[in-house]
């Protein structure tokens, strides 16, 4: 395994529906830590257990109609949190209202919706996306993800750090 | 002639001038020295004659006024005014019949009454007398007629007119029950219409789970009869078996178990221990020893069999939901269907929950209802509807997180479902309010009702004989309960079902 | 820290410390101290305890307080001296005043030099000397260990001044040149460009990669250039099925043109700018023009059988591509400045054997032009790989202490290389080059071989041809090191696209590495020559 420095974590009550966005996110298991809970309140705690292993977050996807705290709530939470602002944020759901949309991404910064039912291959493209830009912004060594991420983009954001030879 | 000239200036004059024509004939009568004229002076509200009486005098107004009056159903009516000139009392006098009306003093008057044998004098009077008097009687009938006529003529148009008003009544009687109607509907599409986005959202969990599940396994299955895959039938028909049973992934409770896998199976990918994690005791210690071995790419070749049984697992589970999703909505809708059937409301309230399952998915709910509950005579689509309107109202006030609970009662007669929630409730004064139509509060979505919920539901609950109160819950809040009568199906029930007395 | 750097922390700090515990006859007090920072530089370098660069200018530092006249060591030096007094038989002096191979180190105007004398012990710890070299009045050393024999330090300016050598300014002008490129996105149109006329067959495709690719990377950075050329190449990749084993070929091709094309002209690589610094501290200058003549046709032929071989290697099953989209070139009136300012760069570069102005001067247009003109601003210029210039300083840097303290001299005389025969010399070097630099860096090698190559070239005699040559094998080989991920980072780049294995990338490189270096030898052999005469 290359780089686990970073983890994507998934917040779903629904058994059936985390099932099938773990088996997604299969294919970037190498490159990341891989993370579920079904509730807020397990995320948290499963959370604090990652960072003081050193570990970074990289993507949040999150339901929102889930018991206790709600997906867009916690994402307006992870926004506010010096450690965890930098991760992207995406919404996986079915069931924000209007105004609960609204909230988030005004106050939550939302970097991204996605409406369930997804087509099989749309979570993974969101991802994809997601995550190179998370790695460009973020990480010093892009090659690691050539492969795995948007290598048209790396190659780019390689080109404009003005690389040099050696 | 000269009588002839003095009859027709006499009627003239008595259609002119009355008064003057009558003081002539008072006159005549005098000269003539036939009987001592009955004048008197009458106050005003003095009563001449009553109804129902013999009719013994004529009357003739010299001065003033006299109204008569007619009683019906004990208020008497004025039927008409008498002038001076006018006389009255004629038709009971002539045909010996009962007066017909009151005569009541209108104005300080001075009257002239004449008794039979009077009458009789006149008019036997062989002298111009008679002629006077006979003229003067159909002249009074002639005006009578005139009135008669008048007086049709105005009922006609009236009663014209009654009929145009009654026919417009009608219509608006039409139009009122039409905009009920109407308005009943609109509350049945907007909570159908609630409903129907909960449902949707319901259906799209396992929908986007099932339309994955498949092509996984269609990505998944080539590679399961590829070459490689001979001589590992065995291994793999018992990984399949394990993946179609495996458990339902559940994070919180497995996380200590997969973290002590994963300290075991070191090798394995973090995707392989998931699945290992969900596998029974004994599956795992066949794993444990594959593993022991060393024969990593088997246990690996058995997973991927294990996730074509979990892909399937997941598929039949996903597409049960759906289908009872969908079976529990039709059954809630009964399209078309307005049939009043004996139903037993466990039925239809079992169904509302199954549909509003996306609705109620932040609250705690006590279910405990007799499933054996007796029939009763609803219609069933629209009892749904009046549970729809409850248990909504109740999800809105607790802003979706809360208790409600579900409790039926039955006694000798009826049968009770008390639906309680641990709001707010509703305080006294506004009980019987919250039933009025427009009357309402606001909803936790933002959206403002029509305000007809509870009103529409107690109107199709009373429509069977039965009731909708509501009342304090024991958690503190509000409980509505619907009773409605019990409909035992009897011999004599059947035959009055049949019309059969 | 992984156990490489600490290996190598270990090694550097035990190779610094190790000459001050020896003795080495022949090698005077200073040129130890250019041995300890050869050693520690060299480790340093080699195994990265600490970055590159880091290591360069630490180089530099050494060297100021260790070997310049104003560093603290020989801040105050004063050899001691003895003024030789006529006696006898010959001249008495301290015992000390002779080295272990009965050599004297006279003194004379500043300078030292050595003459072998014959000694007699005499009495107290005096001998007698005699020597047909000596003569009255002389001054020699008498103690010969003394750091201040057979060694004069420079000034600190000069080792200091290695940042502002005129090739590191003609660096500086390439740089900014590559980054205006890089912000007004010529590159890449330039190459969407330039590909066009190249079809959509594979083989056609592929050389039309590999010719723009070299092109662009003569003027930027081998590595920018790659980066660049990925992102033009992975659409093209999607293009072809899953077995098509031609995407290998498309991969290698980006790394193997740049790293090829890198030797086209001097600021193409840094190993480049060791090669001309160390010819111009002997005398030799090599014009921008001189050194395209000298290296384009190998540079064009190493392309060419490379494209063959990729060709024959991973064949394609694709059979034509879909090709790319249309070019809008950046109009704003910077970009258009700037596209100015880069054609006279180059075009006055290109024909300096022409006009006579050296490409160094002609480098400061784009550095004056593009800073004045905000074509690139100040966030731009801090972009600009700095760390770079140093590293080169710094390999310049140790070449001075190795020449002036006599260390290369020492270095190579332990062999006898006239007896080789010129050929021999430049195939070893041409060999070590391109070995050591599949595993260094190669500006590194380039640094640690050039020093002893200018040597060797001197020792040889027969004019300036050997040490062009030699220098030249040695930076040219240390670009045709590709067998590896880790020989440079454009290698790094292309493995990481996963589209490449590690055997591949072994096999081609391997095959480069040895066509390279026969036409090297080829060329010193047949056409350097006749152009350096």
């Amino acid at each position: 395994m290359m780089n686990t420095n970073l983890f994507i974590m998934c917040v779903e009550d629904e058994g059936e529906v985390l099932e099938t966005v773990l088996r997604d996110l299969q294919m970037y298991e190498d490159h990341f830590r891989i993370e579920a809970a079904q509730s807020v309140d397990e995320a948290r705690q499963v959370i604090e257990v990652l960072l003081k292993d050193g570990l970074r977050p990289a993507l949040f996807i999150c339901d929102h109609k889930m018991p206790g705290t709600s997906g867009v709530d916690y994402l307006v939470e992870l926004s506010t949190s010096p450690q965890m602002s930098k991760a992207k944020r995406m919404l996986l759901t079915g069931q924000a209202g209007h105004q609960d949309t609204i909230k988030a991404v005004n106050q939550a910064g939302l970097d991204y919706y996605l409406a369930k039912p997804w087509k099989p291959g749309d979570l993974q493209d969101v991802v994809n996306n997601l995550l190179t830009e998370f790695v460009i912004h973020n990480e010093e060594n892009l090659l690691a993800y050539m492969a795995i991420l948007d290598g048209e983009k790396i190659s780019d954001a390689m080109r404009n750090r003005s690389l040099s030879d050696t | 002639m000269t009588s002839l000239y003095r009859q027709a200036r006499f009627f003239i004059q008595w259609q002119s001038n009355p008064t003057a024509a009558l003081d002539e004939f008072i006159h005549k009568i005098r000269g003539k020295n036939l009987f001592k004229p009955d004048i008197f002076d009458s106050v005003e509200g003095e009563i001449l004659f009553s109804e129902g009486q013999r009719a013994r005098h004529l009357y003739i107004l010299l001065r003033g006024c006299v109204k008569l009056y007619k009683t019906e159903d004990g208020v008497p009516v004025q039927v008409t005014d008498i002038e001076p000139g006018g006389i009255f009392g004629v038709m009971s006098f002539f045909s010996n019949r009962l007066t017909l009306t009151q005569a009541v003093v209108e104005k300080p008057s001075r009257i002239f009454r004449l008794n039979r044998h009077e009458v009789e004098l006149i008019l036997s009077d062989d002298s111009s007398l008679s002629v006077m008097g006979r003229q003067m009687l159909t002249a009074n009938l002639m005006d009578r007629y005139a009135q008669v006529v008048d007086l049709n003529v105005r009922m006609n148009t009236i009663n014209h007119e009654l009929d145009q008003e009654h026919t417009r009544l009608m219509e608006a009687m039409q139009e009122l029950k039409s905009a009920h109607n109407r308005l009943v509907h609109q509350e049945k599409m907007a909570t159908l219409g609630q409903l129907v986005a909960g449902v949707a959202h319901e259906i799209n969990n396992p929908a986007a789970a099932l339309e994955n599940a498949v092509t996984y396994m269609t990505e998944l299955l080539p590679s399961l009869f590829s070459e490689e895959q001979k001589g590992k039938t065995e291994l793999g028909r018992m990984f399949f078996g394990w993946g179609l049973d495996s458990a339902k992934i559940q994070t919180a409770k497995n996380r200590d178990l997969e973290r002590s896998l994963k300290a075991e199976f070191a090798d394995l990918k973090s995707s392989e221990i998931r699945k290992l994690v969900l596998l029974s005791d004994e599956a795992i210690a066949q794993c444990r020893k594959l593993y022991r071995k060393g024969k990593i790419s088997e246990l690996r070749t058995g997973l991927n069999y294990m996730e074509a049984g979990m892909q399937l697992r997941l598929i039949r589970i996903t597409s049960g939901r759906i289908a009872g999703l969908v079976q529990s909505l039709k059954r809630y809708s009964r399209q078309g269907s307005s049939q009043v059937e004996s139903i037993n409301m466990f039925e239809g309230l079992s169904d509302s929950l199954h549909v509003l399952g996306n609705r109620l998915k932040g609250t705690e709910l006590d279910m405990q209802v007799d499933p054996e509950l007796p029939p009763v005579k609803a219609d069933p689509a629209e009892l749904n509807q009046v549970w729809t309107n409850i248990i909504v109202n109740a999800c809105d006030i607790l802003n979706d997180t809360g208790k409600i609970y579900i409790r039926s009662e039955i006694s000798a007669r009826y049968v009770t479902i008390r639906i309680g929630d641990n709001g707010p409730g509703v305080p006294p004064d506004l009980r019987e309010k919250i039933f009025k139509p427009s009357f309402t509060t606001r909803n936790s979505s933002g959206n403002y009702g029509l305000g007809l919920g509870l009103s529409i539901s107690r109107e199709l609950v009373m429509k069977h004989g039965g009731t909708l109160e509501v009342g304090e819950s024991t958690l503190g809040g509000a409980e509505f309960a619907v009773t409605l009568p019990r409909y035992e199906l009897t011999s004599n029930r059947i035959l009055a079902e049949l019309g059969v007395h | 820290m992984n156990t490489t750097k600490t290996a190598g922390l270990i090694l550097g700090l035990v190779g610094f410390i190790l000459p001050f515990f020896l003795s080495l006859p022949g090698l005077s007090y200073a040129g130890h101290i250019a041995l300890s920072i050869f050693l520690l530089a060299a480790f340093f370098w080699m195994l990265e305890p600490i970055p590159i660069h880091g290591t360069s200018v630490l180089v530099i530092f050494l060297g100021v307080l260790l070997l310049s006249g104003q560093g603290p060591l020989y801040k105050n030096a004063q050899a001691p001296l003895t003024q030789l007094t006529s006696q006898s038989d010959g001249f008495e002096v301290p015992s000390t005043a002779v080295t272990a191979t009965n050599q004297v180190w006279i003194r004379d105007n500043g300078s030292w030099r050595a003459a072998d004398v014959d000694i007699q012990p005499s009495g107290n710890s005096n001998v007698i000397i005699r020597s047909t070299e000596l003569s009255e009045g002389m001054q020699i050393a008498s103690e010969t260990t003394h750091r201040s024999v057979n060694y004069t330090p420079r000034r600190y300016q000069d080792y200091v001044g290695t940042l502002a050598n005129p090739i590191i300014i003609l660096f500086l002008g390439g740089f900014m040149l590559a980054q205006g490129a890089v912000k007004y996105s010529f590159d890449k149109n330039l190459t969407r460009y330039l590909l066009k006329p190249f079809g959509s067959r594979p083989g056609a495709i592929l050389i039309g990669l590999m010719l723009v690719t070299a092109a662009l990377s003569a003027f930027m950075s081998n590595t920018a250039t790659t980066a660049m050329m990925m992102t033009v190449i992975i659409p093209i990749v999607a293009q072809m099925g899953p077995g098509d084993r031609f995407k290998t070929a498309l991969a290698l091709s980006i790394p193997i043109a740049a790293n090829i094309g890198g030797i086209a002209t001097p600021i193409g690589t840094p190993p480049n700018a060791i090669v001309i610094a160390a010819l111009q501290k002997e005398g030799i200058m090599v014009s921008f023009t001189e050194w395209m003549a000298l290296t384009l046709p190998l540079v064009l032929i190493i392309l060419a059988v490379a494209w063959f071989m990729l060709i024959k290697l991973f064949p394609a099953q694709i059979s034509a591509f879909k090709t790319g989209s249309d070019v809008t070139f950046d109009r704003s009136s910077k970009a258009v400045v700037f596209y100015a300012i880069f054609m006279t760069t180059v075009l006055l570069w290109v024909t300096e054997s022409l006009h006579g102005i050296s490409s160094n001067i002609v480098a400061l247009l784009p550095v004056a032009g593009l800073a004045l003109t905000e074509v690139l601003e100040v966030k731009d210029i801090r972009k600009l790989p700095w760390e770079v210039l140093w590293l080169v300083a710094g390999g310049l840097a140790l070449g001075l202490y190795m020449d002036h303290t006599g260390l290369a001299t020492y270095l190579v005389s332990t062999i006898d290389w006239a007896s080789l025969g010129g050929f021999a010399v430049i195939a070893m070097f041409a060999a070590v080059a391109v070995l050591m630099s599949n595993f260094l860096s190669n500006t590194v090698t380039a640094t640690l071989l050039m020093p002893l190559a200018i040597t060797i070239g001197i020792m040889q005699g027969s004019g300036s041809m050997n040490i062009v040559e030699l220098a030249l094998v040695v930076g040219v080989g240390t670009s045709m090191a590709m067998a590896l991920p880790i020989s440079t980072p454009p290698n790094a780049i292309a493995m990481s696209t996963g589209m490449v294995k590690t055997p591949d990338m072994a096999k081609t490189g391997v095959i480069i590495g040895v066509v390279g270096i026969t036409l090297m030898l080829a060329y010193a052999i047949l056409y350097w020559p006749l152009l350096l005469n």
